[in-house]
């Protein structure tokens, strides 16, 4: 049986932002998986998050108990502005996505690593 | 479990099947290990590497990546750099920019510095997991020659076999046998990531790990004195290291010398914010004195870890300081443990180390043949003078070829970018020299350099010497103007000559 892994979907930096102010100070190890929104269909306009979600997915059905993992979408115009939010913050400092960062470390995946299992895992399961 | 078909040199007409974990194991995640690692499993290895800090008195602890990602090299060059860029502010003034003169923030720097190394150590872990290289992060000692016993930071054991080890743990600062030196002082393991601002600073030791920090600190305006016992930068050409010690000194940093430190007392404790207050002891000159400091860094020496690895449990060869004795194959005496990196008796640098790690791993799994070569090794030392040399000091060079045979070609110079200075008791040290051998063609064994940017200078002149130049093919090449790189294809004025070198030319 899956584990029940706490898992928020938001869409844009405001949103986003209110996430994790309101996980950070919780016992849960919080990760934030920022990726392209999604069409009609379920699918994202970026094509390697397309290939990293289900590979995400499929970690996260491994991961601790404690874990809790924001999910970011970010549209094409928003992204495709180089002076978004998600790039400027000196938090984020988003250069590509797929990232999938644990919050308030430096550890994290950028784009092909996403998609390769084992490397997900050792971030999820990171102490 | 991993199989592997070993030829047993011993017994050349038999095959002997081995039931190991690993093909190799390396012991220590630093730079050596690491390249070593990597390079071993893009062969086809089956790789795990143990890599466990020991913290500090002070419980300073690190990640993935050996001393100069963590403690070392690169949080060295940053806070150089820290320290570099205060005396820039104060040139651009002179090229009209307009700075408001800001006292420097220590904490943002070292939060911004451990930022990078924590990213680093991230991105090694995961290149690792790329590259199909086990690690564990846990302390291993020798059972026997084919096998490890390693333990967590919770204590959970566990035992490794392997087929061959690489010993790379590299080494810690030593500590001196004075009263209160492990309870109070620190040392390059934890001055990077200290967490209040050092105050006034004492450095212990006149090794270039304690001249540079002293260096750096002193540019970031923290008031530090060197104690020293001899010389300066042993080892390193002398005629330089006087000039460093000058230099620094009319940067405003004070020498205790000769002076030996004889006792630390705490006349107040140092919270998480503030640092201590220390009443040093020490005996200058055959005097007993004393003074206070808030922070003292001893620098003295290091030592290679060998001994924390039980190393008896192998019958493991070593010197009475730690350095393990190996072959030009970096094999030492027990026949499938290897050594490389600061465990050797080789200049302990980081690049050397990886290039040792990398070769012995093409040798051992994918048939090379190519050594390690020891000799003519470019470094650089980033005192607020730096300093580079590649080859021979002067002292050397006379030693090794004789004194008639040894020909001396040095000049000063003015790094054109500091012409906008006033003038100063700190001109007149930007200095080069060429060290050539008369007895064959003036062939240049030592090449010594000091001023800005000296490791990009003297890496690029390195090739000359492993390529065995002449002093004639530095006269060939054309140098690019105006920088101080040039300085090394004009130079005409030997020692011998006793010509003076207080010349300015264009």
């Amino acid at each position: 049986m899956a584990n029940v892994v706490k898992h928020v979907k938001v869409s844009g930096f405001t949103e986003y932002l209110r996430a994790v102010q309101q996980y950070k100070d919780s016992s849960l190890h919080l990760f934030t998986l920022f990726t392209g929104s999604l069409d009609a269909d379920g699918k994202s306009w970026c094509p390697d998050c397309n290939k990293a979600d289900p590979v995400i997915e499929e970690a996260l059905n491994s991961a601790p108990e404690c874990t809790c993992v924001i999910t970011a979408y970010i549209d094409r115009p928003t992204w495709k502005d180089m002076n978004n939010n998600f790039r400027k913050s000196q938090d984020i400092q988003l250069t590509s996505i797929p990232t999938l960062i644990k919050v308030g470390t430096e550890k994290r995946l950028e784009e092909g690593q996403c998609a390769k299992l084992s490397l997900v895992q050792m971030l999820l399961e990171d102490d | 479990m991993f199989r592997v078909q070993v030829p047993d040199q011993d017994a050349p007409d038999m095959e002997r099947a081995h039931d190991f974990n690993f093909d190799l194991a390396v012991l220590g995640g630093g730079s050596g290990g690491l390249a070593c690692a990597k390079e071993a499993a893009k062969h086809g290895a089956k790789v795990v590497v143990f890599d466990f800090v020991q913290p500090t008195p002070l419980k300073t602890t690190w990640g993935l990546g050996g001393t100069c990602l963590n403690v070392g090299c690169i949080p060295k060059k940053l806070m150089h750099t820290a320290s570099i860029y205060g005396e820039l502010a104060e040139d651009a003034q002179l090229y009209g920019w307009n700075l408001t003169k800001n006292s420097h923030d220590w904490d943002r720097m070292v939060g911004n510095i451990q930022n990078h190394i924590k990213a680093q150590n991230w991105k090694i872990r995961v290149d690792l997991r790329d590259k199909n290289v086990t690690y564990y992060n846990e302390y291993a000692t020798f059972v026997d020659k084919h096998t490890v016993k390693s333990v967590n930071k919770r204590g959970a054991e566990r035992t490794v076999t392997a087929d061959k080890f690489v010993l790379a743990m590299g080494g810690r600062p030593n500590y001196p046998d004075v009263p209160g030196a492990q309870d109070y002082a620190i040392t390059s393991d934890d001055i990077f990531s200290l967490k209040y601002h050092p105050g006034k600073t004492l450095c212990v030791g006149a090794s270039y790990i304690s001249l540079e920090c002293a260096g750096f600190l002193n540019g970031l305006g923290i008031d530090t004195t060197v104690m020293v016992r001899s010389i300066l930068l042993r080892g390193f050409d002398k005629d330089c290291s006087e000039k460093i010690g000058g230099y620094m000194e009319q940067c405003g940093v004070k020498f205790l010398r000769p002076c030996v430190p004889n006792k630390i007392e705490c006349v107040k404790e140092a919270t998480d914010s503030s640092a201590p207050e220390l009443r040093v002891s020490f005996t200058q000159n055959g005097e007993e004195k004393s003074d206070i400091f808030n922070t003292v860094l001893f620098a003295i020496g290091r030592k290679p870890l060998t001994d924390k690895i039980n190393p008896g449990a192998i019958g493991l060869k070593y010197d009475p300081n730690g350095k393990i004795p190996v072959t030009e194959e970096e094999l030492t005496n027990v026949d499938n443990v290897y050594a490389i990196g600061d465990l050797l008796n080789a200049p302990e640098l980081t690049p050397l180390a990886i290039q040792s790690g990398r070769l012995l791993a093409k040798r051992l799994y994918a048939g090379s043949k190519i050594l390690t070569d020891y000799v003519n090794v470019p470094t650089t030392v980033f005192t607020p003078l730096e300093y580079g040399s590649v080859g021979l000091s002067e002292d050397a060079a006379i030693a090794k070829y004789g004194e008639e045979n040894v020909e001396v070609y040095h000049t000063k110079h003015t790094p054109t970018e500091q012409v906008v200075r006033e003038a100063s008791a700190l001109e007149g040290y930007n200095y080069a020299k060429l060290i050539c051998n008369r007895a064959d063609n003036e062939r240049v064994v030592g090449l010594h350099y000091l001023g800005p940017n000296a490791g990009e200078i003297t890496g690029g002149f390195g090739l000359g010497l492993i390529m065995g130049a002449t002093k004639s093919d530095f006269d060939r090449l054309v140098g690019i103007h105006p920088t101080s790189s040039e300085v090394f294809t004009t130079m005409n004025i030997t020692r011998r000559s006793g010509q003076s070198i207080d010349v300015e030319d264009c």
